[in-house]
Order: structure tokens, then sequence, then C-alpha cells
């Protein structure tokens, strides 16, 4: 390749700018691509409603293991979510609040705490250049990222606030029409998260 | 972070809207009972002399009860302003305390800000404990529906608006376009008289610009009401035109999307969020519609981010989606408030059709620069409602969107904190400089094989020109933001299910969650400079070369293009090296399930 001119136009150049500017690639809506290499495949065995059982799941379950680290949810709550601006894709995810106790802000160290405890569980650390051993460090939070599966479990802690905030994610999956609207207007919807205990 | 002392939940604003529904019930109560009787009036003219049955008494109990109906509604409405009253105050009592308390004064507790907390929620608690006894009273009132003594109360406390003061109030209402006036004439009103002009006549405050959003939101709904209740008529009577079909559809529309926003739960406080209708012109634009919806309170947000959307974005296809991640994303970055405005506010390009009048919009710039100037305006508008307490404003402008939000910048004065332009097309300006961003403000997100953002000029080639050059309309959008020369901060926004060459799909996943491009968003929109992400800049490889290279489209016969523009003569460079970020190892961009 020697320029990417040869690449990009062709003599239907202008007609492709209208479509891409659109987003609105037809074949796209109805036929299920991978997630990672955008490529057709066959359609996946998994539903979105066994995606939500498993990301609520995952939720409750981690929520679980962090009490023992002074972590009590105080709320949960299923939400879908786009993957894509045209919403031909969509996913769910669970997400709720998780208050420390003592009620201190978070330091790094905590993150790697949460990491450390959602590893021993068989969730995997997502390690990048930009996310170090699965933490995202910023300036006054951290974002830790497992992944398992097709699930993935982000947690922000915050160096001035008392709490963490948990979501797990499901995979992109994509949706009719009909689908589209159920999830473009259905209402988050909480569930009970477990209580607290007696030593948090 | 949040003030340490929050309001009351409710902003007063919201309950004046209440206060004016209830009002406007009562005028319509009012109204059918004017139609009953007179009616009835003309069922007595046809009978009388004619029956011996009295006609003229059988209306009184109907009428009697319609009438208590209204006086019961306007009585409700005086007892709402009472309380809207009250919690002005409480809020007022809470901005106090909140300007005591100083930014990290608290976080170490020494024993002197221990005594100073205790002091504040002393003063916290007692506010309180006055917004319990209005709201007491306000029960007491209520129970007791219409009634002399609480009238009077009501009068007394001046929440109710005589005829004469209302139409004073509505006599000195601004004309012409100036927000600030218009901010001051609403401000300088009573919660009352709020009320009734807005009861009287929401369709003057709905699109006005200087005033709160709330105010807007809670005439704009009353506006859509009616509407809504006088399509419905008419579609059951099968007398809809085309363009009020279109209306209707539009109206449910934005009835959806206001409940998608307010069934969604704030990821800190687990609370339903705030939902605005800020535009409200369904009938715009041959019925495509003008919307503007906030997720959030635009009136009290630290963070506001307006979302420009792009081609074939009309209020049939605007949608929650991009608006809650961003606004979630938001929460996540700082826990500051945060607003998301997602503005359907100009006749963006609808289709793709050659039947379609839009299609010359798509290759040209006129529409995004009608849609520029209305943009410009409306960002002033929210400036102006905030004029003492500007928030930090962010407007975001996604694909054709970005070029509107780059014109409005550089044309019409958009008066933003920060600009972000994802998969841009391009900016009709030669330098982020030349925006009213500028250099240190103006945020560029392309991923490397977004096929949309190759479209834009670069300072070394131009052949998307040469193709526009052939065909007679067709314009471009402007220069690649994320170029070097272009001077924008260049943000990664790589998605780790990247094509490996040009295409559509990477167009499309700016505002996924757990992106790197969502989380730059959020960090730029929450003003959190540090935790952005910078990328390399897109750069001409040909820098080092010493050779002009001019871009032709090859000819047949007769000059018919054959083919797309080459270059004028062989160069051994790869282009393709133009972005850096096209070799980075997806394993160093975000993870997405």
């Amino acid at each position: 390749m020697t320029h990417r001119a040869g690449i990009v136009l062709s003599a239907l150049a202008v007609s492709a700018m209208m479509v891409a500017m659109a987003g609105c690639s037809e074949d796209r809506d109805d036929e299920p691509t991978d997630d990672v290499t955008g490529a057709p495949t066959e359609a996946p065995d998994t539903s979105m409603a066994d995606a939500l059982r498993r990301s609520k799941r995952a939720f409750l379950d981690s929520a679980v293991g962090l009490r023992a680290d002074g972590y009590t949810p105080t709320f949960g709550y299923i939400r879908y979510a786009i993957c894509t601006d045209e919403s031909a894709d969509w996913r769910v995810t669970a997400n709720g609040r998780l208050d420390r106790r003592p009620p201190t802000g978070s330091t790094r160290a905590d993150a790697e705490a949460i990491r450390d405890e959602l590893a021993s569980v068989g969730w995997t650390a997502y390690d990048s250049p930009t996310s170090p051993e699965g933490i995202r460090e910023y300036s006054s939070h951290w974002i830790v990222t497992v992944e398992r599966d097709d699930l993935a479990i982000n947690v922000s802690l915050y160096a001035d606030q008392s709490f963490v905030l948990m979501r797990v994610l499901g995979p992109c999956l994509p949706a009719t029409p009909e689908q589209r609207q159920e999830y473009e207007t259905a209402p988050d919807q909480r569930f009970d998260v477990p209580p607290p205990t007696d030593e948090a | 972070m949040a003030d340490l002392f929050p309001h009351y939940p409710s902003p007063p604003d919201e309950l004046v809207g209440i206060a004016a529904q209830l009002l406007d019930t009562a005028v319509d109560t009012e109204a059918t009972l004017g139609d009953v009787r007179g009616g009835m009036d003309r069922a007595v003219d046809a009978v009388d002399g004619d029956l011996t049955f009295p006609m003229a008494e059988v209306p009184e109990p109907v009428i009697r009860n319609g009438a208590s109906v209204a006086d019961a509604a306007r009585f409700a409405s005086g007892a709402m302003i009472f309380f809207a009253q009250a919690v002005q105050a409480y809020n007022d009592g809470i901005d106090r305390i909140n300007a005591q308390v100083h930014e990290g004064e608290l976080d170490v507790m020494s024993g002197a800000r221990a005594e100073k907390l205790r002091r504040l929620r002393a003063e916290q608690a007692r506010l309180e404990r006055e917004l319990d006894d209005a709201a007491a009273r306000v029960a007491v009132i209520l129970r007791r529906g219409p009634n002399p003594e609480d009238l009077e109360f009501l009068a007394d406390h001046g929440c109710t608006v005589p005829v004469d003061a209302l139409i004073r109030a509505i006599d000195h209402m601004p004309t012409g376009d100036d927000p600030a006036a218009m901010r001051e004439w609403w401000a300088s009103l009573t919660l009352a008289e709020q009320a009734a002009i807005m009861a009287a006549h929401p369709e003057k405050l709905g699109n006005t610009d200087g005033l709160p959003a709330e105010v807007r939101d809670e005439a704009n709904r009353l506006v859509m009401a009616d509407d809504l209740e006088e399509l419905e008529a008419e579609e059951a009577d099968g007398t809809l035109t085309d363009e009020e079909e279109r209306v209707l559809a539009n109206i449910r529309k934005v009835i959806d999307n206001l409940q998608a926003r307010e069934s969604h739960l704030d990821p800190i406080t687990g609370e339903r969020t705030h939902a605005q209708l800020y535009v409200y012109e369904p009938y715009a634009f041959d019925g495509d519609g003008r919307i503007a919806i906030a997720t959030g309170n635009l009136d009290e947000a630290d963070h506001v981010a307006v979302l420009v959307s792009g081609m074939g974005t009309t209020v049939q296809s605007m949608g929650a989606g991009r608006s809650l991640n961003v606004y979630d994303e938001s929460r996540w970055a700082s826990g500051d408030s945060v607003a998301v405005l997602d503005w359907v506010g100009y006749d963006a390009p609808s289709g793709i059709s050659l039947g379609n009048p839009d299609l010359i919009g798509v290759v040209s710039q006129d529409m995004a620069r009608d849609g520029a100037e209305r943009l410009a305006a409306d960002v002033a508008g929210l400036r102006a409602a905030r004029a003492d307490d500007p928030a930090h404003l962010t407007v975001i402008g996604n694909s054709y969107g970005s070029t509107t939000a780059g014109i409005a910048a550089g044309e019409f004065d958009l008066d933003a904190d920060d600009l972000i332009l994802t998969g841009s097309p391009g900016v009709p300006a030669g330098d982020a400089g030349d925006l009213t961003t500028g250099h240190e403000h103006t945020w560029a997100g392309s991923a490397s094989r977004d096929f949309v953002t190759s479209l834009g000029r670069t300072g070394w080639e131009d052949p998307t020109g040469v193709i526009a050059g052939e065909i007679p309309g067709v314009e471009l959008m402007g220069n690649d933001p994320a170029e070097d020369t272009f001077g924008a901060n260049r943000f990664q926004a790589e998605d780790v299910g990247r094509g490996d060459e040009w295409n559509t799909d990477d167009h499309s996943r700016y505002y996924d969650l757990n992106t790197e491009s969502l989380y730059n968003i959020a960090a730029i929109t929450t003003g959190q400079y540090d935790d952005v992400r910078e990328a390399d800049h897109r750069y001409d490889p040909l820098a080092d070369v010493d050779a002009d290279v001019e871009w032709h489209v090859p000819r047949g016969p007769l000059g018919v293009p054959i083919g797309p523009p080459v270059p004028s003569f062989d160069i051994d460079v790869d282009l393709a090296m133009q972005d850096p970020e096209r070799d980075r190892d997806p394993q160093q961009m975000s993870y997405q399930p």
C-alpha cells in the first residue's frame, strides 16, 4: 500500500460517505458480528436474558465476596446500554454502590485488594499498558477491571468518597428493532442486594 | 464533588410547574363548565314552553360540582406555591450553610472543625424543622379543602395572584431576544405570579432563552399535553394531516425519551434521574421536529454536556442510550453533578435516499451552518440562565454534528468551556486556535480506522476534495481535527474490536461503556483534564519529502472520470503510517467484552 487514496476512495466515495455518516449500514442491523474482529459470525447462543441472569449473579456474588473486606452493597439495578450509536447492539449491565466500612476514602491498595479478591474467585485482571494489572489509575480515583468469559466487572474507587461503584458488563448482542424498542424504554430495575453482615 | 449540604430534592421551579398545572386544570374545567352551561342554555331555549320538564334547573348541581373542582384545583395550586416558597427558603438557607464550608476544610477533622460541622448540622436541622412545619401546614390545608380561612391565609402569604397583578406581570415581559432581560424579569416575579403566567401562557416560556431549564421544562410539558390531546382527538376523528401525523409521532417519541431518562437510576444515589424538556418544537422543519431533552438538572449541575448528533438524527430516531452512557460515565469519573442535553436542535441531513430533499445537505455544510447558529444561540441561553452560577459546559459533536459544533465555535461564538469532536469528517476551520475553545480546550476523538474521519482535509493531501470538485454542489466538511497542524488535543479513542482497515463500524463505538473513548469524554466533560489519555496526532508523512504532491482524477475518453484520485507521481511512503494510533496494540486499549 503506497497511499490511502486507493483504499478510501472510489467513484462511490460520496455515497459511501453518506452511508458511513448516517451509521446506517443496513446489513448490520440483524447480522451478528464477532465482538472482537467485527466479522460476521453465527448468532451467539447467549441471549440477553441469559446475559442478564449471569450479570446479576456476578454482581451479587462479587458483592458478597467483598463484604469481608468491609464493603456493604446499598443498592443494585439492571440497566440496558447501547454498544453502538445507532443502537444496533445492546448490552445488559448490573450496577450498584458499595459503601465502605469504616466510611473513608479509598487508596490504590484498596483497589488492589478488590482486584485480588475478584481474582481469587476466578476473574482475571485485565492487564494492559493503560490498565496495568487490571487497574486504570486516575488523579483521584481508580478503576479496577476484571473479566471472565464474556463478562467484565468495573469497580471505581475514590480517594475522597466512602463508597465504590461496581458494574458488571454483559456482552454486546445484536438487537432486532423490537428488542431495541424494548431496551430503549425498559426502566432500570432495582434488585435486592445482600444485607450487611454484623462484621461489616 | 457535590455540596456537603444538598438542596431539597424537588426544586421550587418544579413545584411552581405543578402549581401551574393545577391552575391550568382549573381553567380547563371552567372552560368546560362554560361549554356545559352554554349547551344547557341552548337546550333550555330550544324546549322552553314546549315541555313542562324544568330544564333550567337540571344543570345547576352539575355546574356546582364542576365549579368546586375548579376551586379545588386553584386552592391546591395556592397550597403548592406555599410549599414552593418554603422550599426556596430552605434552599437559600442551605446555600448560606454551604458557603461556610470551604473546599477541603472539613476533610481533616480537628476539634475546631468538628465544632463547626456540628454547628452547621444544627442549622441544617433547624431549616429542616421549618420545612417540615410548612409541609404539615400544606397537608392540613389540602385535607380541609377550599375554605375561607385557608384562602385568606394563602392570599396573605402571596400564594394567589389577583388578575390585575397577573396582567401587570405579563405586560412587563421583555420583548425581543435578550436572555439576560428575560432572566431578570422572571426572577422579579413571585412564585405565584410565575405559576399563573405559566398556566396562562406556557407557550411564551417553554423555548425562551434566559429562563431556568426547569421552568422551560414545566411550560413545555403543559404545551405538549395540550398538543397531544388535540392531535389524538383529530387522530380519533381521522382528520390528521400528514404533517400532524408526523408531529403526533414526534410527541410520542418525546414522551418515550422523557420516560427513558426519568426511569434511569443515578449510579451514585440510586435515585431516578431528573429529565427536562428544554426545547419543544415538534412542528419545526416541516414536521421533523426540533427537540432538546436533558438527563439531569441543567439549572444546578456542576457540569453540563450538550450532545450534538449527526446525520440521520431526527426526533424520530432520538434515543437516550448515548446520553445515558455519557451521564453515567461522567458521574463515575468525578461524582460531581452532571446534566447531559441531547440536542436535536437543527435540521440534520436525515437520509441517503436519492429522492430525499436532504440529500444535498449531506454533502454540504449548509445544514451544519444553520444548525451551528441555532446551537450557539441555545448554548447562550443556557449560559444566560446561569449567569450567577455558571456550569462547566462542554459541547460534544459527533460525526456531522462535530462539523456543526465546529462551525458554531468558529463562526457563531459558541460559549463552551470545552469542545469535543468525535468521529469528525472535518471542521471548516484551519486551526483550533480559530475556535472559541482554542487549542487547549478543543478535543478530537478519532478512531484510527473510522472511515468517516478520513474524509477531513489534511495538510498533505486532499483526495476527497478532488472528488468533491468533480460533482457540482458537493462540498467537504473541512479539516481533520485529529491532525497535528490543526492543533486540537487528540485523545485515545480506539476500539478493541476495531477493523483491520478503514471501516464504518468504528464510527459508531465512541460512546460504548468501558471504552477509552468514553472514559476520556467523561474526563473532559467533568473538567478532569489530567485524566485524559492523549493520543499522538495524525501527521504529514511527506513532511520530510522534498516534493509537492498533487492529486488528480484519471480520465477516459471525453474527460470522463475512470477511477479514484491518484498522486501525480509514485512515492514510496506508507501513508497509512500517518496515524500512530493505527499501530497501537489493542491490548493497550480499554477492555470491551
